[in-house]
């Protein structure tokens, strides 16, 4: 017997939000409330437009940005559509190297989509249940240490899960990542390619089915297939293929692949991947799962030079990831005035603007927006990663942004750290902020406190995206906010070497 | 009809007395995927737990029954805590929203409504929500008294309804001085009903509480579609000028979405604006550079009052704006004009030229055609004005001016033009003579008052058809000043753009261009 389809599911079958686009103008002069809801808080995704409870009428549309690489001249589209929406407006560099942007009308989504399409940027399928942005190496095609640019290869498998014959309906979102340095972490993806070697030869190491969830986290496991970098648009596709086909359509709690992969059982998965592979003409090869990933992501930040002579990137620290319209436009101008016009975000939430020649560092070092974001932020400003909070999300039970800022930037009045520490915020179980990868992750809770029903935080530690990875583990059920600089305090003494000024 | 609230009844097998325990799943478990029956007893788990908040999310979502739950809120054996509600609220049927509002715990709005808004707007456009809620809603409300009723409209508000527009704009009327009242008008405005335009419109602008105006252009925005553009436009175009900023720049935002607000953005660009506002609007517009095409003097030299001009529309378009002299090579354009074109998309050519003789007939073609292959090349368009002295407008300004000068002076005047080839240009001349209502003499640069020397020139006003200084009107200068004549000598105007109203029409016109 065919089991029922849920609510989503059936929303998802009737029709392809991707439809709607031609009909955004009528939908916006209808007004949002007069939106079926399916097409609302589902359908709406499929063009990157999200409805949110938090701020009704005030939109979000999440971009897609294959490998985190924006030009002056997109983020100047998206600094404009953010300026419109006044106090009201802002954007988040995200942790898959995106950006999405807050506090648009209805009525800017048609305008916005055809500006983003005429300078080559597209918000397509960027939410639920569909492939998301696609990670790469931040620092592709000017790092130093790049075993292989993930550009081109980043590029190559989002046009094919993009293209008309490419799946629509997924059971359930699906993360994907290319490796191309020692310090590609990406063990927290559904399908990540990490560089390997197999007889010698350049190519990838598959690995599959990591997650973050409220019921449970795992890292990727070693498929132990390797694919040529050619091969990976195609093989990405037969496991898109055949996890829209076999994936969970009846528990969205327990429908990420590694539910099939585990279903399944790891030869038994391989084997009906490799099957979907073959009928598009593809053959993977045997691996031991090996791959040359050997230490945990560098910041990035600050002055750095180029594999190309003569060049460096300039990273700069974004608190908490937000930007508002003034900040993008200013970065554009930066990248044009100082670099080559092209940018780069990080998964920490970073901003880089690269190709710029020696001799025009002083006076981008010199430009006042470095103030904001500076290119040497403190040792916990530098790695503090969030999610975007209760301001704009009705799952988190603290403002996490704000937090985040306030408490990282009272830690380092007091502290003087001997490196770096990476602290990932998030504001309820959900774990978008991957609380789990951070050497502090930190997630918003409540707490009696004094009597009182308080906000908190619960902490974890001991996250480690290193040669030997492993999830941060909880440390404190609950900290209420009011406390929690004292309690970083101690444990940044006491764990991390932290000395009190 | 609105069927009586019935009272939360104990459900089968229920005790008031026993205390509560909930089956909880612990996080290994998962999450359970269908619904069930509650075990009869609730025990909630401790704030800030992982199970609690998994309890919280199956009660979300639907998959415990909210019986029991509401049964322990009802006979004090669970705590009426925010979260809790906030995760019962959302699912409950009609029956049980009756119920829930005929108990103690809707006697004040305050927790209810504080529990269920955050989730409120996303819940609010479902049907089953709407068809548990908005009658029951619409009915407690109705039967409250005004404090509670304010207090229950931030829920009631976000159904779409006309009995609660009606409501809303009752209520916002009523309270239009209770702060308490101002929250309502960004759900007045959600309601998308036509008439409460006008409204919001007038809050926005009369002098009052800025935080009411703020509220109430929220509701315009909205609602941006609904709204008769008759009223939003003129509204919107008046805050614009606002002193506070945070007000005009929403009143900019706000004219840039509407079809026809570029038209009153463009000639918000010639009144006083804040900086921080005219660049504001300079951004929504994003004007295209012009290039203004002009006679120029020897060795293309461009006279100091078209740079200034140049240098006063830049300014207020907020986009690069080239003078090229018809007598110099093409110049390189300025390393912004193409950037801005880029953004605009377009640029502008417009020739600053008066007459239809040799230029604009032959070197204006020659001259679009080179910015035509320019434009082309960097993928924008080259926009294509008529030489100004056709523009109907400048005419009617021209002869307005010359007009007001001929009465007050008491004279007649001539004005004077190079001498031009063709019928085309005579018909020009023709014409221009009579929308100015006075002849035009032919005459050469070199010796203008040998052109005049058939003319009764006593009490005359002789006008140089020209923007700026050029040979014609400094040697008719020279001419008259070396030149014995009898009194009532001819008085020479100066060039055009020393006549103020001229100098402002231009330059609105230019500044308003797209």
């Amino acid at each position: 017997m065919t089991p029922t389809l849920s609510r989503i599911e059936q929303a998802k079958a009737e029709r392809c939000g991707l439809d709607l686009a031609a009909e955004l103008p009528a939908l916006a002069a209808g007004g949002w409330e007069n939106l079926d809801e399916d097409d609302l808080t589902i359908r709406l995704k499929w063009l990157g437009i999200f409805f949110r409870p938090v701020t009704p009428g005030r939109f979000m549309v999440r971009l897609r940005l294959p490998n985190g690489v924006i030009q002056a001249d997109q983020l100047e589209v998206l600094a404009e559509a953010v300026d419109r929406c006044g106090s009201d407006g802002s954007a988040d560099i995200t942790t898959r190297q995106n950006l999405q942007l807050r506090g648009l009308l209805l009525e800017d989504m048609a305008p916005l989509l055809q500006a983003m399409e005429a300078v080559g940027l597209t918000s397509r399928q960027s939410g639920h249940d569909n492939p998301r942005n696609i990670t790469g190496n931040p620092l592709a095609g000017i790092d130093p240490e790049e075993i292989v640019d993930t550009r081109p290869l980043v590029a190559a498998i989002q046009t094919r899960l993009l293209a008309a014959d490419a799946p629509r309906n997924l059971p359930r979102k699906f993360n994907i990542a290319v490796g191309g340095a020692p310090d590609s972490f990406l063990l927290h993806n559904d399908l990540a390619y990490l560089p390997a070697l197999r007889d010698g030869q350049p190519g990838f190491t598959v690995m599959v089915g990591g997650f973050f969830s409220a019921q449970r986290n795992a890292l990727a496991i070693p498929l132990h297939l390797w694919l040529r970098a050619e091969q990976l648009p195609g093989f990405s596709l037969a496991v898109l293929r055949h996890f829209e086909r076999s994936g969970n359509r009846q528990a969205r709690n327990k429908s990420r692949l590694m539910y099939l992969v585990e279903a399944l059982g790891l030869d038994g998965y391989r084997d009906a991947v490799l099957a979907e592979f073959s009928t598009l003409g593809g053959e993977a090869f045997p691996h031991d799962g090996h791959h040359l990933v050997t230490r945990a992501p560098r910041s990035a930040l600050g002055v750095n030079a180029q594999s190309q002579p003569g060049l460096h990137w300039v990273g700069l620290g974004v608190p908490m990831g937000r930007l508002d319209a003034a900040g993008m436009a200013e970065l554009a101008q930066l990248a044009r005035r100082h670099g080559s016009g092209e940018l780069r975000l990080t998964e920490a939430q970073n901003v880089l603007i690269v190709d710029v020649p020696e001799a025009a560092m002083p006076d981008l070092l010199a430009e006042p927006l470095l103030q904001r974001f500076s290119p040497e932020p403190g040792a916990l400003m530098a790695e503090a990663v969030s999610c975007t909070g209760s301001r704009y999300c009705s799952f988190a039970l603290i403002p996490t942004k704000t937090t985040a800022q306030s408490v990282v930037e009272e830690l380092e009045r007091r502290l003087e750290l001997p490196h770096p520490v990476r602290t990932h915020w998030t504001g309820c179980p959900n774990a978008c902020g991957q609380p789990y990868m951070g050497e502090i992750g930190l997630m918003g809770a409540k707490a009696r406190h004094e009597g009182q029903m308080v906000e908190a935080a619960k902490v974890f530690v001991g996250g480690d995206m290193g040669s030997d990875p492993r999830l941060a583990e909880l440390h404190d059920k609950g900290v209420p906010l009011s406390q929690l600089a004292d309690a970083l305090e101690e444990l940044l003494v006491v764990r991390f070497g932290a000395r009190r000024r | 009809m609105i069927s009586p609230p019935a009272p939360i009844q104990p459900q089968d097998g229920v005790s008031h007395r026993r205390p509560a325990r909930v089956d909880a799943h612990p996080a290994a478990a998962g999450v359970p995927t269908q619904p069930r029956r509650s075990d009869l007893t609730v025990d909630l788990a401790e704030p800030g737990s992982e199970r609690r908040w998994q309890q919280l999310q199956q009660l979300r979502r639907g998959l415990v029954d909210a019986d029991a739950w509401l049964q322990a809120l009802a006979d004090g054996s669970l705590a009426p805590e925010p979260d809790l509600l906030a995760a019962l609220i959302p699912g409950l049927d009609r029956s049980r929203v009756e119920a829930l509002l005929a108990s103690e715990l809707a006697a004040e709005p305050g927790l209810l409504v504080k529990a269920a808004l955050p989730d409120w707007p996303a819940r609010a456009v479902q049907p089953a929500c709407r068809e548990a809620w908005l009658e029951p809603l619409l009915h407690h409300v109705a039967v409250a008294d005004s404090v509670h009723q304010l207090g229950w409209l931030p829920l009631l508000g976000l159904f779409r309804e006309a009995k609660v527009a009606r409501l809303l704009r009752e209520t916002v009327h009523r309270h239009l001085t209770a702060e308490a009242a101002w929250g309502l008008l960004p759900l007045l405005g959600l309601q998308r009903q036509p008439q409460d335009g006008a409204l919001l419109v007038r809050l926005a602008v009369e002098p009052g509480p800025l935080q009411r105006r703020h509220q109430a252009l929220e509701g315009l925005a909205l609602g941006l579609s609904a709204w008769p553009q008759a009223v939003l436009v003129p509204g919107l175009s008046a805050l614009v000028t606002d002193l506070d900023p945070a007000v005009a720049a929403k009143a900019v935002d706000l004219l840039a979405r509407l079809p026809v607000g570029a038209v009153a953005l463009r000639q918000g660009l010639t009144r006083a604006l804040d900086p921080e506002i005219l660049a504001r609007v300079q951004r929504r517009l994003r004007c295209s550079p012009l290039v203004l095409l002009v006679h120029g003097r020897h060795g293309g030299h461009i006279p100091d009052e078209l740079q200034q001009l140049a240098a006063d529309v830049a300014a207020r378009r907020g986009a690069p704006v080239l003078l090229q002299a018809l007598t110099a090579a093409q110049s390189t354009p300025d390393p912004e004009v193409w950037p801005a074109a880029r953004r605009a998309r377009a640029l502008t050519l417009v020739p600053l030229l008066l007459l239809p003789g040799g230029h604009v007939r032959s070197d204006l073609p020659r001259l679009a055609s080179q910015w035509q292959v320019a434009t082309r090349a960097q993928g924008v368009a080259l926009r294509r004005r008529p030489f100004l002295g056709a523009w109907p407008a400048w005419q009617a300004a021209l002869a307005q001016a010359l007009a007001r000068r001929q009465e007050l002076d008491q004279r007649r005047a001539l004005w004077l033009h190079h001498p031009l080839q063709g019928a085309l240009a005579r018909r020009f001349v023709g014409h221009l003579s009579a929308v100015l209502g006075c002849p035009a003499v032919s005459t050469p640069y070199e010796s203008p008052l040998r052109g005049l020397a058939d003319q009764p020139l006593e009490r005359t006003l002789l006008l140089p058809l020209t923007l700026a200084a050029n040979r014609l009107s400094e040697t008719l200068d020279l001419e008259l000043q070396s030149a014995t004549m009898a009194q009532d000598q001819p008085e020479v105007l100066p060039p055009l753009l020393g006549w103020t109203d001229l100098r402002r029409f231009l330059l609105t016109t230019l500044v308003q261009l797209p």
